[in-house]
């Protein structure tokens, strides 16, 4: 047995300051803890936020996420939101958008328990399980407002039986193609299945037009996304039910091979190593045509090239012999739990307020389809684009799953999983070194290696 | 006459008097600063560090001591068992060839040709521009989508059919990364030994030129011997600053493809404040002490018997 005596950080930094150098752990641990929380307060209904300013008066919220770097036009929209329901409601409130290292800053709120309030991220928050307030209550509410949450919501904001975040959405990856370059081929839309794309691909990647789908574990967003579309419509999966592993099957080494022969035959050699932005560059650039991405390809293009934006459009990913699966990442926002007194009130009503459907509407419409509702009752809500080309989002809607599927929640080994790309690695390895086996056993490895160190 | 009486000092001015004339004294009064400076700032740190490598601290949660638990589960692992190896690497391969370069430069530069001041300022650029500038720029030229050396090569020249692998192959992302540092780390060598080997007496070198003496020999044997000691120095530092590199690897290629460039401080980073684990991270900076401890051992005992041979 372990000796556990705790040893706070405020008995060892007693009378220190903060000290930089060195390791970055004693970074983390050399800041100062938070100021006391202000008494707590009474939240304002959400119907009231608007009226009421009175009492969640003096509280302080400080907000952080990333920006809306694919889509900066959503970032104005909270910000106006929130920053008038912290006028009315005599709040202090202050937005700090990181768009590189925002886990090491989410990190070091963490620790020194000060920096953040309000959380917003895309990776699972079973990660941060042991740090984050419950907010069942504001999720319920919400929940029951909007005609309960679609299955990926309670998958991915619930951890022993309570909801540590709220789900802000979901991002669903489809397939983004040149329409105009499949006429030339004989064909008008992107095909039905993934053997038809494979096929299709070499035609085009004959002529210099290879698909360019993000293999890759650079990319925290589509490299946690687009690989899914080939692993699940080949029945491969991450996870049982019951949390053990499921990865090491058949199935996935049907999908790393099918991968294989996709990247060879049909795709760009440099998709095992994109990021995030290099297949919307790639395809802005005319370089690619094909490849799995939300629709920030798409309202760019509209703007900036508008040659591209009339010669693509939007198709579901094709079926494999399991089917046809669409994948998402579910951004959201958590409360961070050494939020205490007014200041949690306000932080949970700041949430309520903001993501009530009257409300959300305005934020999913201004996407455009880049982020969708979790929730049933939007499907009849005005939040769809109007665009015959993004009419994809409506039908993606129900059908996308997150990764770590098929766990009952996400878990801290899901979590880092994602954060660490895994299986963007898993179909990189594989590609790159056109070894299946190979590539699954030393992701395997490193999967051992995350449940060992955590 | 009457004189004035002298005033007599008062205790105090007369007790900071005695202190400050006696050297006993003096000198700790005159380090104090410094070693205060460099006590809270470098061996708190440091200390809290070696502790908590020895704890199960997680963000957000107390720590508890554990022993050697973190350096048990480390060796354990393949992250930690690359890391290691990709540290020796990096850094065996990246002094080798600063050392060269910076040998080969620090020569030539010693000769006088036109436009030699020139050159001297023109090879600093890579040394003084911003890391983060440089590796930018690197990331471009070695993308795996937009590699415009690939461009050129395969789109525009066809002298290749596929596009070189730079950051999307494991053994390529290492000699890139390898490449840059040589890059940004030979201007130092190369003016550090320049300064040294104008420090040598020419007349210590035109004797042995008279005495029969080649070019190469006369460098090996007089030159070279003279300036070992600021070679080890130079060697000292830069195997500390590329053991312990952070920003190139993670500004190229976050550790990847497949780990295959992540070193001691990325590894210890993305445990620390990627995973919150704290403890571990602190365990894996912890590794590399020893390492660096041996070296700067042997270093200065060889520039010691180098001086006393001298």
């Amino acid at each position: 047995m372990t000796q556990s005596k705790g040893v706070t950080r405020r008995t060892f930094l007693k009378g220190a300051g903060a000290a930089a150098l060195g390791a970055s752990a004693t970074a983390l641990a050399s800041c100062q803890p938070a100021a006391p929380a202000a008494p707590a307060a009474t939240a304002v209904p959400a119907a009231a936020a608007t009226k009421a300013p009175v009492v969640l008066k003096g509280a302080k919220v400080n907000w952080l996420g990333g920006p809306w770097s694919f889509l900066p036009e959503l970032d104005p929209v909270i910000d106006t939101f929130c920053n008038d329901w912290a006028k009315q409601n005599n709040v202090t409130l202050t937005f700090e958008r990181e768009a590189t290292n925002l886990n090491a800053k989410i990190q070091t709120a963490i620790e020194t328990g000060s920096g953040a309030n309000i959380i917003q991220l895309a990776n699972p928050p079973a990660t941060f399980a042991k740090s984050l307030a419950d907010v069942t209550e504001v999720a319920t509410f919400l929940g029951a407002e909007g005609g309960g949450y679609l299955p990926a919501g309670p998958f991915q904001c619930t951890s022993a039986g309570k909801w540590i975040a709220v789900p802000l959405g979901q991002h669903n990856w489809f397939i983004n193609y040149r329409q105009d370059w499949l006429k030339e081929e004989g064909v008008d839309k992107f095909p039905d299945t993934w053997e038809e794309a494979l096929a299709l691909g070499k035609k085009l990647k004959a002529k210099g037009r290879p698909f360019g789908m993000t293999l890759s574990d650079k990319a925290g967003g589509d490299g946690n996304a687009a690989p899914y579309l080939i692993l699940w419509a080949f029945g491969a999966k991450e996870f049982n039910p019951d949390g053990s592993l499921a990865l090491d099957s058949k199935e996935t080494i049907a999908a790393l091979e099918f991968a294989i022969k996709l990247h060879n035959e049909a795709g760009d050699p440099g998709e095992v190593a994109y990021d995030d932005g290099a297949n919307n560059a790639g395809f802005l650039a005319e370089k690619i045509s094909m490849t799995a991405n939300v629709n920030t390809i798409y309202l760019p293009a509209l703007k900036n090239t508008p040659k591209v934006a009339a010669g693509m459009n939007h198709a579901l990913p094709p079926k494999g012999p399991a089917g046809r699966f669409g994948a998402c990442t579910l951004p959201w926002w958590g409360v961070l739990n050494h939020t205490k007194g007014a200041d949690l009130d306000a932080a949970k009503d700041m949430i309520k307020q903001f993501f009530s459907m009257a409300n959300m509407s305005k934020f999913y419409k201004a996407g455009q389809g880049y982020i969708l509702p979790v929730l049933p009752k939007y499907e009849s809500a005005d939040i769809w684009p109007a665009d015959p080309k993004l009419a994809i989002a409506k039908e993606m809607f129900k059908l996308a799953l997150p990764a770590g599927y098929a766990l009952p929640n996400q878990t801290k080994l899901s979590g880092l999983m994602q954060e660490k790309v895994m299986v963007g690695k898993l179909f990189s390895q594989a590609c790159s070194t056109g070894n299946a086996r190979a590539a699954l056993d030393g992701v395997l490895k490193e999967i051992n290696d995350l449940k060992l160190l955590s | 006459m009457t004189t004035a009486p002298r005033s007599q000092p008062s205790p105090l001015s007369a007790f900071f008097g005695r202190v400050l004339h006696k050297d006993k004294t003096l000198g700790p009064i005159l380090l104090s600063p410094g070693f205060v400076f460099l006590a809270v700032m470098m061996a708190y740190p440091f200390f809290y560090a070696v502790y908590l490598s020895f704890t199960d601290k997680e963000a957000g949660s107390a720590a508890n001591f554990t022993g050697f638990e973190n350096y048990q589960k480390l060796l354990s692992t393949t992250l930690f068992a690359k890391t290691v190896v990709n540290s020796i690497v990096y850094t065996v391969f990246a002094l080798v060839l600063k050392f060269a370069g910076g040998l080969v430069l620090g020569t030539l530069l010693n000769r006088p040709f036109v436009g030699q001041r020139a050159a001297k300022a023109l090879m600093l650029i890579p040394w003084i521009m911003p890391t983060v500038f440089s590796t930018l720029i690197w990331n471009w030229i070695l993308s795996p989508a937009f590699s415009i050396i690939n461009e050129v090569l395969v789109g525009k020249l066809h002298l290749l059919a596929q596009p070189l692998p730079f950051l999307r192959d494991e053994t390529w992302a290492m000699a890139s990364l390898i490449f840059i540092n040589v890059w940004r780390g030979v201007p130092f060598f190369g003016i550090t030994f320049l300064a040294a080997i104008q420090g040598v007496s020419t007349e210590i070198i035109e004797a042995s030129r008279i005495d029969g003496a080649s070019p190469w020999v006369s460098f090996w044997r007089i030159t070279f011997p003279i300036i070992l000691p600021v070679v080890i120095i130079v060697m000292l530092i830069s195997t500390i600053g590329t053991l312990g590199d952070f920003d190139l690897p993670f500004l190229l290629t976050r550790g990847g493809p497949n780990n295959a460039t992540t070193l001691f401080a990325l590894t210890s980073y993305n445990l620390t404040l990627g995973s919150g684990l704290i403890g571990l991270g602190a365990a894996v900076t912890m590794s590399m002490f020893p390492i660096l401890v041996i070296l700067v051992i042997a270093s200065l005992l060889r520039v010691r018997r180098q001086q006393d041979n001298i």
